[in-house]
């Protein structure tokens, strides 16, 4: 029993990376153009067909393959945004919210046209040797999903924190039309915005694909839970994200091992119930945290 | 030939002309368009009427099918009466879902939604017992207008049609008639300006939570009809698929338009039938079509119908007026502000006590123990420079903002605990520093809209256009003609607010807010940015709303203004009163001088 819940926690703090992950790239889109991006989910999906391919058609090993995967979903991310998105900026705001959808629903249904409806398996190249601390089974491949996953987490806090660009955003999310007026080049900022917050997705695909295969659906949930967590954390605490994102984890592992798996995927939205009837406004805000 | 009679010969035509089509499967088709119009139009009711983006609305269409057919199936009702009850289960379970919900603002409330509609799918996908989970619910008994082997004998296509016109026609007059009374106002006024919404008393999240109760019964009927009609229903009725069908009929009909739902609904509802040729490719194509909605024709097939008309009819068609800017200038004044009597509201004025009042923002203290009143009929200027606290302390008095300590009494009440709205509903209400009217509307419209607090009904006495109602709607419209005569706005009534000059705008906000039968009045920098002229104008209808009656509190920089219309004269400098008196105690006060008048050197 409690050698399950041991390792119910562990494999729910690598969910919950992943989680973190999705919520960062739509709390950065959300917070500095106010569009919720619904595509997220199938830039997340693109991260993983695009590691799978790089490394099972062109036999580039994995590693780098993580790397390619990231920056062809950044580009993804910023030719949607310049294709579907932009164009619509003056538009009322649900447009740009259903351009986004029926870009999600077409990125899906090319996929499943183009690599099947079949889950791929991206090769790996770990041990499927487990390492055994006490009761709890581990991989390599799991440690270096959380690793990456935390290291993501990481470059993306001192990106925001340290970089001139970073601080542009943080000023665009704080009071766009100041920040505008301090000469941030508000076309160049979205870009970034945009590639940043795709290459998150496309890391959280491309890690956790090379775990649980690659399918055209894979982003559906990822979406909503990000979702779940940006509304539940509040905008702009990349760590209030990102221990909420481990919290949820765990919290769905434990879910799934002691009461039902399918109900698993409603802790996201009944935690984030409970938290919107106590502090409509999340956790942290912009306003008030340091990003 | 009058409107309700054309609307007539269009669902008979919805009712008959599909009969004539020996093609079962075009009637199939009709049908379920027509049972997708009720998703349509009670999507339509909360995004666009009352302008609140919930996304993911249409899942009560999948409740109402649901709920039907469970009642049907397990509990052995009829099916006359679980269709009605699927109405009841959506919009009861929209009461749950929506009241969280509208604690959030913008973005958040969109995503919410999505997130709720999300937990019903997981619930009908994962309660196996109650929903019978990913299979399914087969089987559900037909719906029947006539017992089988009666004298007459309809086909179950033209029953099922026959139904779901009458009960559109009935969904469409309840939504025409509340669109066309200030319960329908007031779903415009939060989707325009929720904070002046507010200030015209209007509860912005009653009004927000009936517009989503209704709007999912709607739905929940048409899901019900469905679930009857199709037989099955599945978790597939709760998923995104439906989502996106219902709002790519909704856009491509018009949003916020009566008829919009419904033609989008017939044209778009052969949709999905199409798609299934394209089977391996459906979604792709949907998401094109959703794409080419949102870039060819966002205003949607009836906003298309209605451009064309006016092209059409604009040469010797009904001008309209032109806005008062395409005007000369001395057209727009020639009226000036006439003088039309003031329409004084039944209530006595009131006393305005302000006690101890402090707020803080975090560290700053905005007010700090700020104390006066304001007798009834009084004109008090509040003034100080910039930054001393005078909108914040309207905020506090109009209850947008809660003081950190003191209160405030208005007619020996308290009012420093309660709603914007409930405080508008005591008759008080204010203008803003930054110009607030409903810029979408016309100016008549805006003032219509103003005079929410007298002429909101029962929503029973609304449908059935009560004796009440009827003579509250003529006081209503003789009540907007004497304020845009009063503020000389009468030649612009049909002039969208947006279109108007700054000044002109400023006067339709007093407009507004006298037209709401508030008795103390609160303006904040009503002479900003009015030439001398415009603002001589101000000041005698500033005058002649103290012999009306009223009592004002204005915050203004313009101190010839101030000395001229004023009685008293609060001063606020760095959030602490330092000066109540007289304006000519005040011209005299060393400290006012200090802090805010300054004195007149040689060279200025």
């Amino acid at each position: 029993m409690l050698e399950l819940a041991a390792q119910q926690v562990v494999n729910g703090l690598l969910v919950g990376a992943i989680y973190a992950l999705m919520a960062l790239g739509l709390m950065v889109i959300l917070g500095i153009l106010r569009i919720i991006n619904m595509a997220q989910g199938e830039l997340y999906m693109l991260g993983g067909y695009f590691c799978y391919l790089t490394v099972a058609k062109l036999g580039v090993s994995y590693f780098p393959a993580l790397v390619v995967a990231m920056v062809l979903t950044a580009v993804a991310g910023i030719f949607m945004d310049r294709l579907a998105i932009r164009p619509l900026m003056r538009r009322p705001f649900y447009m740009v919210f259903l351009s986004t959808l029926a870009i999600s629903m077409i990125l899906r249904n090319a996929a499943e046209l183009i690599w099947g409806p079949d889950p791929q398996t991206i090769p790996s190249p770990f041990s499927p040797l487990p390492i055994v601390i006490g009761p709890i089974y581990l991989t390599t491949q799991k440690l270096f999903i959380f690793g990456a996953a935390l290291l993501a987490v990481a470059a993306f806090a001192a990106f925001l924190r340290w970089t001139r660009a970073g601080m542009a955003i943080r000023a665009l999310a704080r009071d766009h039309d100041t920040a505008l007026l301090m000469g941030i080049d508000a076309n160049r900022i979205r870009a970034i915005t945009f590639g940043v917050g795709a290459a998150l997705a496309g890391a959280a695909g491309a890690l956790i694909g090379a775990m649980f295969d690659v399918y055209p659906t894979m982003g559906e949930l990822p979406l909503l839970k990000g979702f779940a967590l940006v509304v539940m954390a509040g905008m702009g605490s990349v760590a209030g994200v990102f221990v909420a994102g481990l919290t949820l984890g765990v919290a769905e592992g434990l879910t799934a091992a002691f009461l039902s798996t399918g109900y698993a995927d409603l802790v996201a939205f009944v935690v984030m119930l409970c938290v919107l009837m106590v502090k409509p406004e999340g956790l942290t805000t912009w306003g008030r945290s340091r990003a | 030939m009058p409107r309700g009679g054309i609307w007539l010969a269009w669902f008979v035509a919805l009712a008959v002309l599909p009969a004539t089509m020996p093609n079962a499967y075009v009637q199939y088709v009709v049908n379920l368009s027509l049972i997708l119009a009720f998703a349509t139009i009670g999507l339509n009711v909360i995004f666009g009427y009352a302008g609140q983006h919930a996304f993911g609305f249409p899942v009560f269409f999948g409740v109402g099918a649901y709920a039907s057919a469970l009642l049907a199936i397990d509990a052995g009702w009829p099916v006359a009466f679980s269709i009605p009850a699927a109405a009841l289960v959506a919009g009861a379970v929209s009461a749950i879902i929506g009241f969280p919900s509208f604690r959030l603002r913008g973005i958040y409330f969109g995503v919410a939604t999505i997130a709720f509609s999300y937990v019903i799918y997981i619930i009908a996908q994962n309660w196996v017992d109650f929903t019978r989970g990913p299979m399914g619910i087969p089987l559900i008994p037909e719906l029947r207008i006539l017992p089988a082997g009666g004298p007459i004998e309809i086909g179950r296509d033209a029953q099922v049609r026959i139904a779901a016109v009458a009960l559109l026609g009935v969904v469409l007059w309840i939504v025409s008639r509340l669109m066309d009374s200030a319960i329908g106002r007031a779903w415009i006024a939060i989707r325009e300006n929720e904070n002046l919404a507010a200030s015209l008393g209007i509860s912005p999240l009653r009004y927000q939570m009936a517009a989503f109760v209704l709007g999912a019964a709607i739905s929940g009927l048409g899901g019900g009809l469905y679930a009857h009609y199709v037989g099955f229903v599945s978790p597939v009725e709760l998923g995104f698929h439906y989502v996106v069908v219902v709002f790519i009929m909704l856009i491509a009909g018009g949003v916020g338009t009566l008829a919009g739902p419904l033609v989008g609904a017939v044209v778009f509802g052969v949709l999905p039938e199409i798609l299934r040729v394209a089977e391996m490719a459906r979604s792709l194509l949907l998401g094109v079509i959703l794409l080419l909605c949102i870039a060819v024709v966002p205003e949607g097939l009836t906003g298309l119908w209605s451009r064309l008309k006016t092209l059409r009819a604009a040469p010797g068609g009904k001008a309209r007026p032109a806005p008062a800017w395409t005007r000369a200038e001395s057209e727009t004044r020639q009226s000036g502000m006439p003088e039309a009597p003031l329409v004084p509201p039944s209530t006595p004025p009131g006393a305005l006590e302000v006690h101890r009042v402090s707020k803080r923002f975090q560290g700053l203290n905005a007010l700090s123990d700020v104390s006066f009143k304001v007798a009834a009929g009084e004109v008090v200027g509040l003034i100080g420079p910039n930054g001393a606290g005078k909108t914040t302390l309207f905020n506090i008095i109009t209850g947008f903002l809660k003081p950190t300590s003191g209160t405030v009494h208005y007619r020996a009440e308290q009012i420093s605990a309660r709603a914007p709205h409930d405080i508008a509903g005591l008759g008080i209400t204010r203008t803003y520093q930054i110009t607030s009217v409903f810029p979408d509307l016309t100016v008549a419209e805006n003032i219509r809209t103003a005079t929410h607090l007298r002429a909101c009904r029962s929503p029973l006495a609304t449908l059935i256009r009560t004796p009440r109602f009827v003579e509250s709607e003529a006081s209503v419209r003789s009540a907007v003609d004497a304020y845009l005569d009063m503020v000389g706005l009468s030649p612009n009534a049909e002039v969208r607010a947006s279109a108007l000059s700054y000044g002109d705008q400023r006067r339709l906000e007093v407009a507004i807010a006298l037209a709401t039968g508030a008795r103390l009045l609160l303006l904040d920098e009503p002479a900003a940015g009015l030439n001398a002229e415009e603002t001589d104008e101000l000041c005698e209808l500033i005058r002649r709303m103290r012999h009306g009656g009223f009592t004002v509190i204005v915050i203004e920089h313009d101190m010839r203004m101030v000395m001229s219309v004023c009685d008293r004269i609060v001063v606020l400098n760095h959030g602490q009163m330092i000066f109540d008196g007289t304006p000519e105690e005040a011209a005299a006060d060393q400290a006012v001088i200090d802090a805010y008048l300054g004195t007149v050197t040689d060279d200025a």
